[in-house]
């Protein structure tokens, strides 16, 4: 699992590659968790992520709710794959927002 | 042997003071001969030279005083011939005037001559033309011929001294006296003047054997003196000089011990050493013999002398020194053991301080090893100071030792302190492990355990298992009766593992049979749960979930699907698919979602599979995932076959793929199959 950030137009990009499972997931969650600010737009690309477990759902779901909780947002871009399917199993895609690129995503955050 | 450092150490330094010492000893050794002997070389020339001007001036003495005394003895002859000269003037004169016929004449003059007083060992003599002796001092011999006399070159002393006489006026002779048979022959040595009045020839002799017991007295005070000079003199430490004739006659003897050198022969050419030695001298520069002779004992081991040689023509006499070769190398040889001695004495010095140092080096690393190889038995639970036995070496030893020491210590702490922390873990893990597995219990208690479960209802059989990839597990089942005809079954999967997954789990359990308690809807138990997980969830944990309720008597299912991974219905010659419809998300993530409830008819035999995603995505060492296509394969011909049988070898299946690789998550699986109401009735009712 490896993370990078960005930031374009003061919208913080987190790009995900590699997998995220039950080993990972803590690495992953501390590494979001530094990268957060209060009240941040924050867009997790996922187009490099091959695989997510429910650990990993965990962990987005964490930082939806902090996010949440300091008026932030949350929107996802590039969800493709089995990323998709398991996103779509869990009826993730109906919590969050998913924009087919990193660039629409942004443009879609206030 | 040559393994330990003391031994390699000493051997060192002992092979370093031996080379030195060696080239030390063979340079010295060999120069200092090489000096030795030149010095001595120089030396014996140089007394050689200094005997040779001594023997030179002795000798120009003798030869000196002997030309003085004949001088002496021959201005006394000339005197006597005067005054024999003017008696004879004087006779003849008187005998004129007396008028004395001249043979009265002639008789008065040799009577005066023979009346002449002499000085001992000297006489007058008179003779004429034909060797007669008309007058002489000695009685004996008047009126003989001088025929026998021969002077000193065998000529007939008359002759010899007419022809000089007679026309010189005067001559001189040596000649051997021998006229006197009474008197032993004696060499004189003769005055001559011609007296041509009268056709005489006036003589005056003496006797030689004065001058030449003179000369050889010189002589021998000359030799004596030479032999007490030569006495001191000393080359190296007892060669000498000596000194002998021509003939080999020795003159001076050698010091002792070489009385028989003259005579002895050259060992290699065979050639007495007189020649030897007359032939050095004859060289024209100074040269040595080194010859090898068995003196002074005849039959002893040869002792190498060297000899030099000069000779003194005008003596005929040869000057000899002789010097010893073992004497000449014998301070080179004395320096060279002397400094072989000094080098013994450094060498057992520095073994001993080497010797010392090595132990002073060694004692303690063998001590430090006995010390590691006592490690392993060493109980480190117990409390001890470490570094027992050799505690003291650090503060001791400031150098590597010391270090060494110091290092051995701080590990021995390091793993007391491991050791001791290890303990402490182990005991805290033992503990834990031990509670994991009550609370493993405990979970597996909330399942229901007991298969196949109703075996006396015939509309449907089941089967179901959970594997845990931890002690504890997030995944769970159930399944129960809501009342005779509705039956109620789930799977979930909480997300994580392990402790915080059991507890969700467990909780998730509770909510689900407390909620199917109070509904029938299992989109509206899945509501509830879902409201009452989110509500008090600080972590984001959540749990996906399948609840199913069955009407056994109608086959009509109605199923909730909050993200959980789809169900796979096995129908009649159809392949099996996945039921992928959704009610909503995962449950306990987010509140206020209303879940929607699915439906779907079941014909008997239908058999439908739960499981949870340790089932698809189960990886094998190369991280590749069981996937969703192996599943619905190996679920392709399951339709028919009892729910335990198909779990079996679904699991089965999923362990041949997984292989030797970790367990990576809770694997769960719930096979349902009806078999419809019709057949005997529902029973119980």
């Amino acid at each position: 699992m490896e993370l990078t950030s960005k930031t374009i137009d003061a919208v913080t990009v987190i790009s995900l590659q590699g997998r995220v499972d039950a080993f990972t997931a803590p690495a992953c969650e501390i590494g979001l968790k530094e990268r957060l600010t209060d009240g941040a737009a924050l867009v997790l690309d996922l187009g490099g992520l091959e695989y997510i477990s429910s650990a990993g759902l965990r962990v987005i779901l964490a930082v939806a709710k902090v996010l949440k909780s300091t008026s932030g947002k949350l929107v996802m871009a590039n969800v493709t794959g089995t990323v998709r399917e398991v996103f779509e199993i869990s009826g993730f895609g109906s919590i969050f927002t998913m924009y087919d690129s990193v660039d629409e995503a942004v443009a879609a955050l206030p | 042997m040559f393994h330990s450092l003391k031994t390699r150490l000493c051997l060192l330094i002992f092979l370093t003071l031996a080379l030195v010492a060696g080239l030390v000893l063979f340079f010295t050794h060999r120069d200092v001969v090489t000096a030795m002997s030149a010095a001595e070389e120089r030396s014996a020339g140089n007394v050689l030279d200094l005997a040779e001007l001594g023997l030179r001036s002795g000798y120009r003495n003798l030869l000196q005083s002997r030309v003085d005394a004949v001088r002496a003895h021959r201005r006394t002859l000339e005197g006597m011939a005067l005054v024999a000269e003017s008696g004879l003037d004087a006779v003849f004169l008187a005998a004129r005037n007396a008028g004395l016929p001249t043979h009265e004449a002639k008789e008065q003059a040799r009577q005066w001559l023979n009346s002449l007083e002499t000085t001992a060992g000297s006489e007058f003599l008179l003779f004429d033309r034909q060797g007669l002796l008309l007058a002489h001092s000695d009685q004996a011999v008047r009126g003989q011929r001088l025929d026998e006399v021969q002077d000193s070159k065998g000529i007939p002393l008359a002759e010899a001294v007419w022809a000089e006489a007679t026309q010189q006026g005067e001559a001189a002779a040596t000649f051997l006296w021998t006229l006197n048979p009474s008197l032993p022959p004696a060499k004189k040595f003769g005055w001559f003047t011609s007296y041509p009045a009268m056709g005489w020839i006036i003589g005056a002799s003496a006797d030689l054997e004065e001058l030449e017991v003179e000369g050889a007295r010189k002589r021998a005070e000359l030799l004596a003196n030479l032999q007490s000079n030569f006495a001191t003199i000393r080359i190296a430490r007892t060669g000498s000089l000596f000194l002998f004739d021509q003939e080999g006659r020795m003159l001076i003897e050698p010091a002792a011990g070489e009385s028989g050198l003259l005579a002895s022969r050259h060992p290699e050419s065979g050639k007495g050493l007189l020649t030897e030695l007359q032939e050095l001298a004859a060289g024209k520069s100074r040269q040595s013999l080194r010859i090898d002779l068995p003196y002074p004992a005849p039959d002893g081991p040869p002792r190498t002398r060297e000899l030099f040689c000069v000779q003194l023509k005008s003596l005929g006499w040869y000057l000899g020194a002789i010097a010893y070769v073992d004497e000449i190398h014998a301070p080179a040889r004395e320096l060279v053991a002397r400094l072989s001695l000094v080098f013994v004495a450094v060498f057992l010095f520095s073994l001993t301080i080497a010797l010392w140092f090595s132990l002073r080096m060694t004692r303690p690393l063998n001590t430090l090893a006995a010390y590691a190889k006592a490690l392993p038995e060493t109980d480190f639970s117990a409390a001890a100071v470490p570094g027992a036995g050799i505690a003291d070496l650090p503060d001791r030893r400031r150098d590597e030792v010391g270090r060494l020491a110091g290092a051995l210590i701080f590990m021995e702490g390091s793993l007391r302190e491991n050791i001791r922390h290890l303990i402490a873990t182990t005991a805290s893990k033992e503990r834990m492990e031990g509670e994991l597995g009550v609370a493993r219990e405990i979970q597996l208690g909330l399942l229901p355990k007991t298969l196949p479960p109703f075996p006396n209802r015939p509309e449907f059989d089941l089967h179901a298992m959970l594997e845990a990839a931890r002690e504890v597990g997030g995944d769970l089942y159930d399944f129960f009766f809501l009342d005779e005809r509705f039956f109620c079954f789930a799977v979930g999967d909480v997300s994580g593992k392990g402790v915080p997954a059991s507890l969700f789990m467990a909780i998730s359990r509770t909510l689900l049979r407390s909620a199917a308690a109070r509904d029938r809807d299992p989109a509206s138990i899945m509501t509830t749960m879902n409201n009452d997980l989110a509500a008090s969830n600080p972590s984001s944990m959540f749990v996906t979930l399948f609840v199913g309720i069955l009407d056994l008597q109608s086959g009509r299912l109605l199923y909730a699907n909050g993200g959980h991974n789809p169900a796979v219905l096995l129908g009649k010659g159809a392949p099996p698919t996945f039921m992928t419809a959704r009610s909503g998300p995962l449950v306990g993530a987010m509140e206020d979602i209303d879940y929607r409830v699915l439906e779907m008819q079941l014909a008997p035999g239908d058999t439908l599979f739960l499981y949870t995603d340790g089932v698809t995505e189960a990886m094998d060492t190369g991280d590749h995932l069981y996937s969703d296509p192996r599943l619905l394969a190996i679920l392709a011909d399951q339709y028919g076959r009892e729910p335990q049988a198909v779990v079996e070898v679904v699991a089965e299946d999923v362990a041949r793929h997984v292989g030797d690789a970790e367990p990576s998550d809770d694997i769960t699986m719930l096979c349902l199959r009806f078999h419809g109401s019709g057949k005997d009735g529902p029973p119980g009712h």
